[in-house]
Formats: structure tokens, sequence, C-alpha cells
């Protein structure tokens, strides 16, 4: 064990040193600024462009901060001072907005910037190549979808309803429940608001089994913004004698983490959100303009097809989104899902 | 030149100073006196305005000032040497000399603190030491001449030492005392607080002795002895503060073969036998203290051999000694001596928790046995039962130190400094008892580096210096001349 | 030579060392920018470790310092259209006051300053979000080329880099030269004795904390500036950073011992650590084992020296 442990460290360490030496047969370095590796959907990410970058043959350097925006900061610095000539860089900020300045120097370099992740702020357009990444936006649009389509089928009531959002303060989750609401607007009655203190079982438990007692014949329906808090959402409605999918519809429309509740139907369905592929289209948008010289003003919705991922020679756009496949509630469809050649249990189980 | 008179104190509802009256002229040495309690460190600290008084006067040169904070008794040039020293130690000695000292200035190098210390530094003695290098490099009694050159340094035209010497072995205390003459030449009218006669008579003009409060007028020392000042404190004749020696002692006991251990230069060899009070005399670092430490099993034996009625007798460790029923007594009484923070009950029944209990548990009844046991043998009243061993005095602690190992039957006491920064009262009677457990059949070693002490206490007597056993005789041989001479046979040789 | 001296000249030798072996695999180390964005790095640490050095000098801890900082950011972006100096010094003044009145509190209550300060590092919190309405906020894009000025370099010094050094001597000067900062010392060194020679123990106690504050809040805006924008939830992780500089630095826990000048070598051990191996583009976790490691290196070896000079002084009294 102590041995393994040693080795990785030795082997990484190793990597970090020879990720400096630029390869002659290469088409240079790509600079990837990352929260925390320690979250494993930023670990899905940096596979999606590592590999994405060797198939590219880009060299790439990953650069990590443990999520702290002043530290992120002074490794930009720090890269731009190192002289170094790199074929672009990817900016995924800790925080979007305390980043601006940040992204400002990484864009008077001189080198393409593609922003991920992180829906850019408007206003700084200028700053930056283009934009690659998942839509929050969408993701909650997805969301009011399934839920919708499973009102539609089923006979019960779904009118009023909750959302279960993520922690103030974390703009996907503003972007979540903004695209879910737009989409609902009209069909479905939101009557509440909560946001948990984290985006696990545990603190999804906490808020779901306050407010389906608090408002229990009232609710019809649960927005989570993940599964994991959607799973943890249907336990509290069972353990207050609702049956979730029959007396209550509940949708978390990101897949994340377990997917029992997904397959037994209890969550109303869900969609793919996956980092692995993030990380690889933000590569592929960066390779794309080196190659294309050109961004199309305007949005793209890459196409979310099951087998084959987009290829290298479509148009870079200037937002460039990541699809949500949505995935339906069976052991059947889950197994059946693909979103561009991995299935939904190797893009959501990590 | 300082004249305190009715100075009144309470706390709550007890009267700690009533109606007491304090002059001190000019150059004079005031030996301010008293036993454990009667009052001493109030009446200084209202002097030195850290306690307020509750009435009374306070004039200097006859004009009667007010003191209501150190500041003000700094103002009006007082200085106060306090028992725990205000040496700050990660402060060089210069800074410690103008340490609270705001008239140099804002701005303040070292070389030019370090430049007005030495002329102070130098009368008090300590013309060799470096002004910057820090204080925690240098002895206590060092630090203590420091404190001094402060006072010189604020011109204070008032002086309070209390207990200055009080950690320190002789010869240091001869280069205190030698400060205090200095600060007397000045000009300086000096209360000095101690519980050593010879320093009393050595050093100082007069005497003022407090007692439950109360003053007694100043009386010249010169025509003054021992007994009548122990007499004036305690309010009664104490007849003899030593008790009687042992008719006759036992049998050999224990029996040590040129042994050595950190702290000793040459292998020493000692015998003690059964209900014998062993003396081992010497300064710090004589060696004195070593042969306890060895013994009690905090150093390890490192050659020779000791042996404990009739075997081999090598602790690992204060355990090991506890075990063969050998305990000790350390000198640094706050530190190892006594728990400060819990009753004295529980100090007492700390060592014997096993014999106190029934079935491992606790059994209060047999504990307040044991503590009434010890506490009845050792003179601790009831009202001090209830406190924490911090808050007694001196003595009392020491009681409670040495009172813990009895309940342990033990067969050897190794006690060093037992009297240290104890009063002549509790002194006399911690005497008393070490003497009758003696004659109950236990042996004790004591180091001590106070000559009165070891020749009243002991049976025999061996003393040290510089980590060497010098010679060991019967204490009727021996006087406290001659003691002295064997304890600093060195300096005497220079 | 003096025993501060020496192990001042010990870390700065750790410290060219630690650099020594970077620049050997980052070029970066040894060109003018490079070295220019080192320096850059460490302002933020650098100007709050003067601070909390002084604290822990004074044998106390001020943990509000983030908090502060964070604080201070929101206050000095809010006031960026009064023009960038004014919002500065206001900034700076208020924080001062505001460490003022946290250092007399601790002084009145006569309560552990990491309790107060574990306090005020939530409450502080808690206002600067109430103050920015939970929101990042920003200068206006227009505006953002105004405070190029903060990033622009001379030789190898931006102004804030500058800033700090200029202050570290200023603070260091500061410590060693002046009555109260001697006093900062003498209460950390021994709390009681210093009482009993006669020294103020407010004073000391309010400057420390006070100075800590300032310069809390200089940080957070000048790094606010230089970004253009300030987070309510920044500054977090700095207290941490600050504290290792300290230790790094030789600032003992206890108080007392240590100089500000130490505290400067210990934030540029670090910064060359973190930097290099973050610029190597080794996982984040490589940079908290190789700070830590250090750290404990440090401790060990300070450890092991003093036991050397105190057998050395017992050796050395005995034979006297």
């Amino acid at each position: 064990m102590k041995l393994r442990i040693s080795m990785t460290l030795a082997a990484s360490m190793l990597a970090g040193l020879m990720a400096t030496a630029a390869y002659a047969d290469s088409k240079g370095t790509v600079v990837v600024f990352v929260p925390s590796s320690t979250n494993p959907y930023i670990g899905q990410f940096q596979l999606g462009a590592k590999e994405k970058a060797a198939e590219l043959g880009y060299d790439i350097k990953v650069i990590e901060n443990n999520f702290n925006q002043s530290e992120q900061d002074s490794q930009v610095q720090q890269q731009l001072a190192s002289g170094e000539t790199v074929a672009g860089y990817i900016w995924w900020p800790f925080e979007n907005a305390a980043g601006v300045g940040s992204l400002r120097a990484l864009s008077q370099s001189g080198a393409p910037v593609i922003v991920s992740n992180q829906y850019p702020i408007k206003g700084t357009e200028a700053y930056w190549t283009a934009y690659a990444g998942a839509n929050d936006f969408l993701s909650g649009k997805t969301a009011a979808e399934i839920l919708l389509d499973a009102c539609a089928k089923a006979d019960a009531k779904c009118d009023k309803g909750a959302i279960i959002r993520f922690p103030a303060g974390v703009s996907a989750g503003d972007d979540r429940a903004t695209g879910f609401e737009d989409a609902v607007k009209g069909k479905l009655d939101v009557v509440d608001v909560v946001p948990t203190a984290g985006f696990l079982e545990d603190e999804g438990y906490k808020v779901a089994a306050q407010i389906i007692p608090a408002r229990k014949g009232e609710l019809t329906w649960l927005y989570t913004q993940n599964d994991s808090l959607a799973g943890a959402a249907a336990q509290a409605a069972r353990e207050n004698g609702l049956t979730p999918g029959k007396d209550i519809f509940i949708v978390g429309g990101t897949c994340h983490g377990d997917s029992k509740h997904v397959k037994s139907g209890e969550i109303a369905g869900t969609a793919i959100q996956s980092g692995y592929w993030e990380g690889w289209m933000a590569m592929q948008a960066l390779g794309k303009f080196v190659v294309q010289g050109k961004v199309v003003d305007g949005e793209s919705y890459l196409e979310g097809t099951p087998d084959a991922p987009p290829s290298d020679a479509d148009p870079l756009y200037k937002y460039n989104f990541l699809p949500n496949p949505a995935v339906a509630n069976s052991q059947a469809a889950y197994d059946a899902a693909k979103l561009w050649g991995k299935t939904a249990d190797q893009l959501c189980n990590f | 030149m300082l004249r305190m008179s009715g100075i009144v104190k309470s706390y709550g509802p007890t009267r700690v100073l009533e109606d007491v009256d304090l002059a001190v002229e000019a150059g004079e040495v005031m030996a301010l006196m008293g036993e454990n309690g009667a009052g001493k460190s109030t009446l200084v600290k209202i002097l030195a305005g850290i306690e307020p008084a509750d009435g009374g006067t306070i004039s200097i040169d006859g004009a009667t000032v007010s003191i209501r904070s150190p500041g003000h008794a700094q103002a009006a040039g007082i200085g106060y040497v306090a028992q725990e020293l205000s040496i700050v130690e990660s402060l060089s000695v210069a800074e410690n000399v103008f340490l609270g000292d705001e008239t140099l200035g804002f701005f303040r190098s070292a070389a030019s603190l370090a430049r007005r210390a030495k002329p102070y530094l130098a009368r008090v003695g300590l013309d060799h030491i470096d002004p910057l290098s820090l204080a925690e490099e240098h002895s206590v009694a060092e630090r203590q001449l420091v404190e001094i050159a402060r006072l010189l340094s604020r011109k204070a035209r008032i002086a309070i030492l209390d207990e200055p010497t009080a950690a320190l072995s002789e010869t240091e205390i001869v280069r205190v005392k030698a400060a205090v003459r200095t600060l007397a030449a000045e000009g300086c009218a000096i209360i000095y607080v101690t519980h050593r006669m010879p320093e009393v008579f050595d050093l100082t003009q007069k005497v003022t002795v407090l007692r439950n409060g109360k003053s007694f007028p100043a009386v010249e020392t010169a025509g003054l002895s021992i007994g009548d000042l122990i007499e004036a404190m305690l309010g009664r004749q104490l007849g003899q503060m030593f008790p009687p020696r042992a008719a006759h002692a036992g049998e050999e006991i224990l029996r040590l073969d040129a042994c050595r251990a950190s702290g000793l230069k040459a292998p020493v060899s000692l015998s003690l036998r059964r209900g014998e009070i062993l003396a081992l005399a010497g300064q710090v670092g004589s060696g004195a203290g070593a042969v306890l430490r060895m013994l009690a099993g905090v150093t390890p034996i490192q050659s020779g051999s000791v042996t404990l009625e009739g075997s081999a007798y090598a602790p690992s460790g204060i355990a090991g000694s506890i075990a063969r029923k050998v305990l000790y007594c350390s000198d640094d009484r706050k530190r190892d001596g006594i728990f400060a923070v819990r009753s004295v009950p529980e100090n007492l029944s700390a060592p014997a928790l096993s014999a106190v209990s029934r079935f491992g548990l606790l059994s209060p009844a047999l504990e307040g046995e044991h503590v009434t046991r010890i506490a009845r043998q050792f003179g601790l009243g009831e009202r001090f039962l209830g406190r924490l061993a911090g808050n007694l005095s001196g003595g009392n602690q020491q009681k409670v130190a040495l009172g813990k190992w009895i309940g342990l039957d033990p067969k050897i006491l190794l006690v060093e400094e037992p009297t240290r920064g104890v009063d002549v009262g509790a002194r006399s009677e911690i005497y008393n008892n070490l003497r009758n457990l003696a004659d109950e059949g236990l042996s004790i070693i004591f180091a001590s580096s106070d000559t009165q002490e070891v020749l009243g206490l002991a049976d025999r007597i061996a003393s040290f210096f510089h980590g060497e056993l010098v010679r060991i005789c019967n204490a009727d041989d021996v006087t406290a001349e001659s003691l002295t001479r064997d304890v600093t046979r060195a300096s005497e040789a220079a | 030579m003096t025993s501060e001296t020496k192990s001042n000249l010990a870390r700065l030798g750790l410290m060219i060392a630690v650099y020594l072996i970077l620049a050997a695999r980052i070029p970066s180390y040894y060109s003018q920018p490079g070295i220019a964005a080192l320096l850059d790095s460490a302002v933020l640490a650098g100007i709050i470790a003067i601070g909390v050095g002084l604290t822990m000098i004074a044998g106390e801890m001020d943990l509000s310092v983030g908090s502060m900082a964070a604080f201070a950011g929101i206050l000095s972006i809010q006031l960026f259209p009064y023009g960038m100096v004014p919002a500065l010094v206001i900034v700076v003044l208020f924080c001062g006051l505001l460490g003022a009145l946290q250092g007399y509190c601790i002084y009145k209550l006569n309560i552990s300053s990491m309790v107060f300060t574990i306090g005020t590092l939530i409450a502080l919190r808690g206002l600067t979000l109430v103050v920015s309405n939970e929101k990042t906020v920003l200068i206006p894009f227009e505006n953002i080329a105004e405070t190029d000025f903060l990033s622009a370099k001379f030789f190898v010094f931006s102004i804030p880099s500058a800033t700090l050094l200029v202050l570290v001597l200023l603070v260091d000067f500061f410590s060693r030269r002046t009555l109260w900062g001697r006093e900062i010392f003498a209460i950390g060194g021994g709390r009681g004795e210093a009482r009993a020679a006669g020294v103020s123990i407010r004073r000391p106690i309010i400057v420390a904390f006070s100075i800590s504050a300032a310069l809390a809040g200089l940080a957070g805006a000048l790094l606010s500036f230089r970004t253009g924008s300030a987070s309510p939830l920044g500054f977090e992780a700095v207290l941490l950073e600050a504290v290792t500089a300290c230790l790094i630095g030789g600032i003992a826990l206890a108080g007392g011992r240590g100089s500000i000048l130490g505290v400067l070598i210990g934030l540029f051990t670090i910064r060359f650590l973190v930097s290099g191996i973050a610029a190597l583009g080794a996982p984040f976790w490589m940079q908290s084992l190789a700070t830590g490691a250090l750290l404990i290196f440090v401790i060990i070896a300070e450890a092991a020296i003093g036991y050397v000079t105190r057998r050395r002084r017992m050796a050395r009294a005995l034979t006297a």
C-alpha cells in the first residue's frame, strides 16, 4: 500500500515535470486553469481535456488552485510571466466574476482563451475567444421538459411544486432555476425555492424532510437540480407517505452519483451532464480555433448524438453548449442511454 | 523619607491590614518581616500601587501622595521588585533594564539602549554581561540583579524588594546583597521583604515586623537577637526551632557504593540508617540534588551500586523508586510538588489512590480518613482542606507536597530544599514533622543550601561542592563555619 | 551575531535552497517577468502576514484577517467611483479603526484573541455578504483599464509588490526601533512580567490588532483593485498561508520571538514552493503536501537547534 502511494506520488511528480518539457513534434502547450481536481466532476473534466489534447497532438498543463480565486489570479500572473509560448488557454475560474481581471490578463497575451463551465459575464466578450461548456439554463430547461412530459403521461394532479436549489451564490443554481422557471411558465406553479447547504444526499434530505411535510397535499412536484438531491427528496417523500412518481413527481435533471432512483422510476427522469465531455469539447473548441482561425457569432447547441462525437470540422461559434440528453426513468432506458459513444454509466458514475 | 501610617485593607470581610505604620529613611534598608499571611505582600502592593488601600496615608518627604496605580507609584519614585520576576526572557538585558520606561523617547535602538544600560548593570555587578544578550541566557540571580539595575535606572527613591533571594543559592545571594547595598548607598530607601534571618542581620539597619495585619514599631537590627525576632513574628517564644536529634539510629537501610550520575563529577559513597535524617549540604549545582534525583530514579545511575535493605536498587524512573517505597519531593513545588488547581484532599490522596479505593472505585470514606490522618500529622488545619492547593501559603503548600507521600508509607523520603519559600512558623512545624516521622522509623535524606537548616535538622551531614562529596560528619561535629567552608571550598582556594 | 540574526540567516538559506531547486526546473524563475510575478503572487499573503505576525509576536493571533480583507475588498470596489486613492485611504483607516476596536475588546474582556477573532472572522464575513448583497462586485468594464497601473512592472516590481517590501521595512523598523513596537515584543515574551515592569498591556494589543486589520484591509483593497472585482467569499484561504509564513519565518506561537523580516523570508519560501509546484502542473494536493512537509521540517529543525542551544547554555552555566 505504502509502495503504491509513493509510486503514485513519484508518477505525478514526474508527470508534472514532463509536462513542462515541450516535445518537438507537439503543436504546443495548452494551459488549463481549473479549481481543484478533488472535486470528481473537475477530475472528469481534466481527463476529457487531456484525452482530446493527446488526440489533437497538444501538450497539456493543468493548474489547480483548490477553490481559491486569489491563488488562481497569481497562477495566471506566474504563467504569463513564464514567457512560455502557449497554443491557448482554457479558463475555468473559481469565482466567475472575481476572475475577470485574470481572464483579461490572459486575453492580453494574444493566445486564444476558451472559457468553460462558468457562463461568461456579460460585457467580458472581448476577453475570450469562445465559450465551450455546459449551459445551466439548458439543464434547467431539460429538467422542466422531463417533468412536463411525466405530468402529461400521468393522470395525477400536477400543478404546484417547489425547487430545491444549489446553495445560495452558486451561479449554476441560479441559471438552472431560471432555465427551469422559464420553461414551466404558465404550465406549473412554483410555490417555493429552497437552497440546500451542498450538492449531496445529506444536504438534500435535510431540506426535503422539512418542506415535504410542511406543504403536504400541496406539492405535486419537486425539482432538485441534480440526482443526488433528487434521490434524497424521493426518500423524504416516501417517509412522509407519498409515493414518488405517483403522488409526487421528482426530477433532478442532471445525473449525479447513484442512479438507482432513476432506474427504479422514482425520479421522473434525468439528463446526462458529463464533465468528461465538457473538458473534451473545451479542448476541441481550442483546436478548432487554431485550425479554422475564426469564430462564428451566435450560439451552437452541439447535438447529443448517442454514438459519434461532433466533428472537429464543424464551425466554432462564440457560444458552444454541451448537450444535456434526457434519459427516461427505467433500467432499460438508462442502459441504452449514450452520449457521443459513452454510456450513461460511464459518464454519470464518478 | 517614606511614611505610611494607619494603612487599612480588607478583602471582603477579612481584614488583612489594620492600622499599619511603616517609615523608612533615605539610604536605609528596612527589613519587613512576618509570617506568611501577616500582610507583608499586601502592604508592599499598596505602596507599589497594585492594590488600593482602604484607608491611611502615604507621604514621601513630608508630602502626602495618592498612589492608585503602578504608574502613580513609579511617578512618585517607588520601584517594586516582586517575588515573581518581571524580566521578559525573550528581550535583551538592556531592554529589560528599561522595560516599562517611556521616558527614553519613542524611537530607540538596541545599541543605544545597551550603551545606556551599561552603567546601571555595572553598579549591580553585571559589568561582565553583554547588554544585548537575551535575558533567558542568564541565571535567575543575574535576572534578579537586572531588576535592581532597572530600579537604579528609574532613579527610584524608594525600592521594594519582595524576597529577592528566595530562589537563590548562598553565593548568588552575596551578589544580590552587594547590589542592595549599592542601591542604599545612592540614597535609596529600601524595604526588604525576606524570610532569611542571615540577610536581615547582614543587610538591614531596621526591622519592621507585621503580625496578623498589625505592625510593630521598627527596631534597630543591631540590638536584636534571632530569638527576639522570631518571637516578635510568632508572638510566642519559639524555644527551639529545631527538634532534638534522634537518640539512636537503627540498622543500615541504604548504601551507595561509588555511584555516579549526571551532575556528579566524582563517585559518591554514602550510607543511611533507619530513622536517621541525613543532610546533603551544598549550593545549587553542588551535586547534593543530583544524588537525590539519582536515588529517585529521575536520572539513571551511571556506575556504582546502590543497596536498599540488602538487595540491589536501580530504579528506572520515578515509578520504580515509588515501588520500592523511596519517595522524592522536588524543590520545584509549583511544578512537581502540588497540583495547584486541585483541592488539598485531592492532592493528599493523589499518590495513594489504590489505597483509598475499594474494588477499583474511590471510596470517599477511606479517602477522607487518609486525608485527615495526613492533615493531622502535618498540622494542616481543617479550614485549609476545602481550598485549592495553589491558594495556600508557601509553608502549607510544602506540607501538602510532603504529606501526600506519607500516605504511601515510605521507607526513605528524599526531600530537596524542604523549606524554600516557607515562613518561619511553618518551617519549625515541618522540621518537627520530619523528625517525628524519623522517630517512627522513616529514613530521610534532604538536600539544602540553608546552613541553619542543615545544622539544625540533620543527624549526619554530607557536604558537597562542585559535583563532589567533600566529607560526611556527625552533625554534632560540624559548626556553621566549618560547614560553610566545606560547601564553598573553591571560593576559599581561589 | 545575535541568535536572531543567525536564525534569520538559516531561514534565508532555506528560502534560497527552495528557490534554486525549483529554478532548476522552471525557467521563468530566473527571468525578469517571472520574478516579478513571484513577487506579485506574494503580495496578498505577505501584507496580511505582516499584521498577523505582529499579533503573534504580541502573544495573540488575529484570525479575522481573511474576512477583513474580503470586507475591505467589497468596500473599496464600492468606493471606486470616488477615486482609487480616496477609496484606499478610507478603507484602510476604517479597517484600522475596526482593528483597534477589536484590540480594545480583547484587552478589556481579557479573553483569548483566538476566541474573539473567530467571532469577528464569522461576523465580518456576514457583514461582507450583507454589504455586497451576496454578489461579487465589479469595477465597470469600461473603467477596468484604470487599474492597469497596479499590474505595471518597473524592473521586477509592481506597485503592490513594492508596497509589500516597503511595508515590511516600515513595520520591521517599527517593531524593532520604537517604544510601541518593543512593547508588543515585551507583552508577547511575558505578559505578567511586562505588566509588573509597568508596561501598558492595552496599548500594544490595540496597536497590534489595529495594524493587522489595517494591513488586511490594504491587502484586500489592493488585490480587488488589481483584479477589478471583489467577492464577498474571497480571501478565505489567506489566513492559513499567512500563519504558515509566520511560523516558517520564525515567529513563535507563544509570542515574543521572531521578526518581520523573518516573516518575509518565510513568505517567499512558501511562494517559491507553491508557485513552483503549480507551475510544474502537479495536482493541487502536491502544494499542500509540500507546504506541510516544509513547515514540519522547519519546526523539527527549530526544536533540534533549541535543544542543542539549551544544552550548551547549561554546560556553560555549570562550568562557569
